[in-house]
């Protein structure tokens, strides 16, 4: 009953705060920009809003992805069940959804506090808000009621429906619960979106200009929809793995070993297929920020926020790393493995010399002090590494040595089947090397164009990748694609405590960048509520250092692994009182 | 229990590099932007550039893109490869047969171009796909910058200032003025949003946020009083005396090496007495 309950608690708040923006007066709308009026910004107990407003969002936003990630997960594992007749596959998804139960109304509630503290400590900005996008609420409303449906006839009638047709009417409940999901996220995409760049309304007035359409579908919308739900996959994946590794560390048995070993892997596995195409997806969005704002793309690549792609480089280069580690690692389950250790070490240093070139800092236009410094913009042997077109490079290096050692690991112990296997292999090494090469090239020509031509390079390079990741996996597959019956299959459960280490790392890596990258997305705004439109005179209209960020980070993702910890001893303690 | 904690120190340990990290790399915190523009009365013409370079490298954002570095945007200080410095080229720029704008001068051409950038697009730099016809710069009226016209006249005399030539651009006059006064939001709970209402950041080092030091130096920095006159404030005054007659009479001593007539005097008309306490306890350091 409690799960209902707080899962019933957001659309009735949300129902509350319509009612209540519908019945205020709407102030001084018609004849300039909304602005917000004495006493628009309250404040309780002395705690800051803006710390307030964004550590709860950022939870709510946390738990959001986990409770859309892990049931797309569940998904694609009860899927890959039914196909495969794996009965481990089953049990892995059914366990995630018991799981996500509880994380859903973590999420609920968290999304209803939010929306209690919008409402009191930002009322004008909020009620502007729901103005515009009240009837848009009213579906999300709706959609979440479906949502839980949807996800409590897919979790307590796992076992009813287990059989013939009524597995598939399962599996057909959890594309529904999947579809809403997606559907909630992209709803709220378009609030954040509209935030940043806003459009169907007024630029002059702020007022709605009739068509809903016009302001769901702004320019930053679909970009921001792409990233985050590719992003929710692999986040979905890094979660499951941690919690894999945990219980791969904590087994007594063998079996359990066996059974989280395999666990952890194939969560890594969807970690990594959600991760080689993010990188993209974050570049379409910063492209579309520019084009929408050469400001706001200036802001972000190259003014007071030019730092977080350090640090955004660090916590992608920690989670490449950790993916690729645990991959090789995982070499040593099947014999076989031993004879790709000289070409791991080859990979390994690749991926640290691409790790610090994209590390390598460029225009930090900043305080006049830092340019005295530095003598310039950028440093002077060093700036050559840090611009765009080197880093691109360096990503896509990165992402085709990440694909290699997938490709290792498919391999290993297995014997190509097909008849053609050398030239296959012959063509498939002659691919990498041309794509890097393709790769690199551009990058070099990049430094040779003026900027706007240079910013178009990444396309050819982005394709490269592209191209060699889909023919190179056509070809492999062909190669591999009749069973080999001499091959020994993996020995799960056959892997070393550090291996697992590495998915802990994985995990808090990722629910870090999140944070991080979420501040960043709504601190380019900078002094807007509404970018253009809705101005924040608030105390906090400006931006905080990069270290005092990290610290509110820091502490959301301790809050948010404390709360995961409970969620899975709760569920721990269920199943013993079950047993 | 002894796996979880050693799991959990592992994942604190991870959670505290990422931390420190991003701690030692250089902080910056943006200067508080919503300021509303000042009073401009008096003002001398080397002031009033003075104040245009702050806003020109600072709310302003000009050199984000007209810079050497990212060459986003062609060079507007020095002469270069786009041309003359821009003073000069504006007004080549107005006699080119090409030109559609409406500006009849090299300084109108300025403005325009702040105001109107799509007016006329420099060769090479317009918006990607737009076929040269569109500005990738936007106007400074609106949108992110906001800038008053006592800002973009202020930004003109700084233009003419850095070409070495005089400094024709003036303040608006007093009535286009109000209608960018400050507006009184209500009651103002902290200190750092009076400075930012009364614009003090922009010409002072703000006492606040730190690291903004080379952003205001048309008058001197306001972050250590107490140390500077330690061996009692000018005229003899406490040193809350005296900075209570910095605010609202400025005129009556003039910091030696500034100039007199800068800094508004009508702020005693616009304060409200709570606020000049706290700025009093603030910069007097008795808060
Ligand atoms: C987002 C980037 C950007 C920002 C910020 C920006 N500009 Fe520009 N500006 C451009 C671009 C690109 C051009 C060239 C295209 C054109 O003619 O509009 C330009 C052109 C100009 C020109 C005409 C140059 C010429 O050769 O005729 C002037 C003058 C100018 N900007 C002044 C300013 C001032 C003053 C500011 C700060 C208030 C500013 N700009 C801020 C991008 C920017
Ligand atoms: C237009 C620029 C400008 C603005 C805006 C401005 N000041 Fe000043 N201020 C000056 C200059 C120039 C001086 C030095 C000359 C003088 O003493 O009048 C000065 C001097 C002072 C002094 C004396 C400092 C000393 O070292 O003795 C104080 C205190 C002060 N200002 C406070 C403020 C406060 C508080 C505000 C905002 C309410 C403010 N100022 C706004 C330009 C400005």
């Amino acid at each position: 009953m409690f799960r209902i309950k707080t899962s019933g608690l957001y659309p009735t708040l949300l129902c509350v705060a319509l009612l209540i923006a519908f019945t205020t007066e709407g102030g001084a709308l018609a004849s300039s920009l909304p602005e917000t009026h004495e006493g628009a910004y309250r404040s309780i107990w002395g705690i800051n809003s803006r710390i307030a407003v964004w550590m709860i969002a950022q939870t709510h936003l946390f738990f959001a992805a986990f409770v859309l990630g892990v049931p797309i997960f569940s998904f694609c594992i009860e899927l890959v069940g039914i196909i495969t007749k794996d009965k481990r596959y089953d049990a892995m998804a059914r366990e995630f959804i018991r799981i996500s139960m509880t994380a859903f109304s973590f999420t609920a509630t968290f999304g209803g506090i939010l929306l209690i503290l919008l409402v009191t400590l930002y009322p004008d900005f909020t009620s502007y808000s729901l103005k515009i996008f009240g009837p848009v609420m009213i579906v999300y409303a709706f959609l979440f009621i479906v949502e839980s449906f949807a996800l409590y006839i897919y979790h307590y009638g796992w076992s009813a429906m287990s059989d013939g047709y009524l597995k598939w009417l399962h599996l057909f409940t959890g594309l529904l619960l999947n579809l809403t999901g997606t559907s909630i996220m992209v709803l709220a995409n378009s609030w954040a979106s509209f935030m940043m760049a806003p459009s169907g309304v007024d630029p002059e007035t702020g007022e709605f200009m009739g068509n809903l359409w016009a302001v769901i579908n702004g320019p930053l919308w679909n970009p921001l929809n792409l990233h985050r739900f590719v992003a929710n996959i692999a986040y979905g994946g890094a979660i499951v793995g941690a919690y894999a590794g945990f219980k791969f560390l904590t087994a007594k048995t063998r079996e359990g070993k066996a059974h989280y070993d395999w666990m952890g892997h194939t969560a890594n596995l969807i970690a990594v297929i959600g991760l080689l195409p993010l990188p993209f997806a974050g570049y379409w969005l910063a492209k579309e920020i520019y084009a929408y704002s050469q400001q706001m793309g200036v802001t972000l690549m190259g003014g007071i926020f030019a730092w977080v792609f350090i640090i955004q480089a660090v916590l992608i280069g920690a989670i490449f790393l950790g993916v690729n580690y645990y991959i090789w690692v995982g070499l040593g389950r099947v014999s076989g493995g031993e004879k790709y250790r000289t070409a791991i070490k080859f990979m390994a240093l690749l991926l640290v010399a691409c790790f610090l070139v994209w590390f390598t800092p460029h225009t930090i236009v900043m305080t006049g002090a830092e340019q005295k410094t530095l003598g310039g913009a950028h440093h002077p042997i060093l700036g050559y590494f840090g611009v765009m077109s080197a880093k691109n490079s360096a990503v896509n290096i990165m992402i085709l040595t990440t694909f290699l050692s997938l490709l290792l690991y498919q391999r290993v112990g297995k014997r190509a089947t097909a008849s053609w296997a050398l030239q296959g292999n012959a063509v498939i090494t002659a691919l990498f090397v041309a794509g890097a090469i393709n790769v690199i090239a551009l990058g070099v020509y990049g430094y040779l164009v003026p900027a706007n031509v240079r910013i178009g390079l990444s396309v050819p390079q982005v394709a490269t990748t592209l191209l060699v990741i889909v023919m190179v996996s056509v070809i492999n597959y062909g190669m591999y694609k009749n069973p080999d019956k001499g091959r020994a299959g993996p020995e799960w459960g056959k892997m070393p405590v550090r291996s697992q280490y590495a998915l802990f790392l994985i995990a808090i890596s990722f629910t870090w960048l999140m944070g991080l990258m979420g501040y960043v997305r709504s601190g380019i705004r900078q002094q807007w509520h509404i970018y253009t439109i809705m101005k924040d005179n608030s105390a906090d209209s400006f931006t905080p250092t990069l270290g005092y960020a990290a610290k509110i980070v820091s502490l959301n993702t301790l809050l948010f692994m404390a709360m995961i910890v409970f969620i899975f001893w709760l569920d721990n303690m269920g199943k013993k009182r079950a047993s | 229990m002894k796996t979880l904690a050693q799991v959990m120190l592992f994942n604190i340990s991870i959670i505290f590099a990422f931390t420190w990290f991003s701690g030692s790399i250089p902080q910056i915190r943006s200067a508080p932007q919503n300021f509303r523009p000042i009073s401009g009365k008096g003002i001398s013409p080397e002031s009033y550039a003075a104040i245009g370079g702050s806003i020109y490298n600072g709310k302003g954002t000009c050199n984000l893109c007209h810079d050497r570095v990212g060459h986003r945007a062609p060079i507007l200080l020095s002469s270069s490869e786009d041309g003359p410095h821009i003073v000069l080229r504006a007004v080549d720029r107005v006699a080119e047969s090409g030109y559609k704008g409406s500006a009849k001068n090299g300084v109108e051409y300025l403005r325009e171009s702040m105001t109107d950038p799509s007016a006329y697009v420099v060769k090479g730099f317009g918006k990607v796909g737009s076929d040269e016809a569109k500005s990738p710069m936007p106007s400074v009226v609106y949108g992110p910058m906001n800038l008053s016209p006592f800002e973009i006249e202020a930004i003109i005399a700084f233009l003419q200032n850095s070409a070495g030539m005089t400094v024709t651009a003036k303040p608006p006059e007093r009535k286009d003025e109000t209608a960018v006064k400050p507006v009184d939001t209500g009651v103002v709970a902290d200190i750092d949003s009076i400075f930012r209402k009364y614009g003090c950041t922009l010409c002072h080092t703000d006492p606040v946020t730190e690291g903004n030091e080379d952003v205001a130096d048309t008058g001197p920095s306001l972050t250590a009083l107490p140390e500077k006159y330690i061996n009692g404030a000018p005229g003899g005054l406490s040193l809350q005396e005296y900075i209570r007659q910095s605010v609202i009479a400025p005129e009556t001593y003039i910091v030696k090496g500034y100039e007199k007539g800068v800094m508004p005097d009508d702020f005693a008309d616009r304060m409200r007495v709570s606020e000049l306490e706290m700025i009093v306890n603030k910069l007097g350091g008795t808060q």
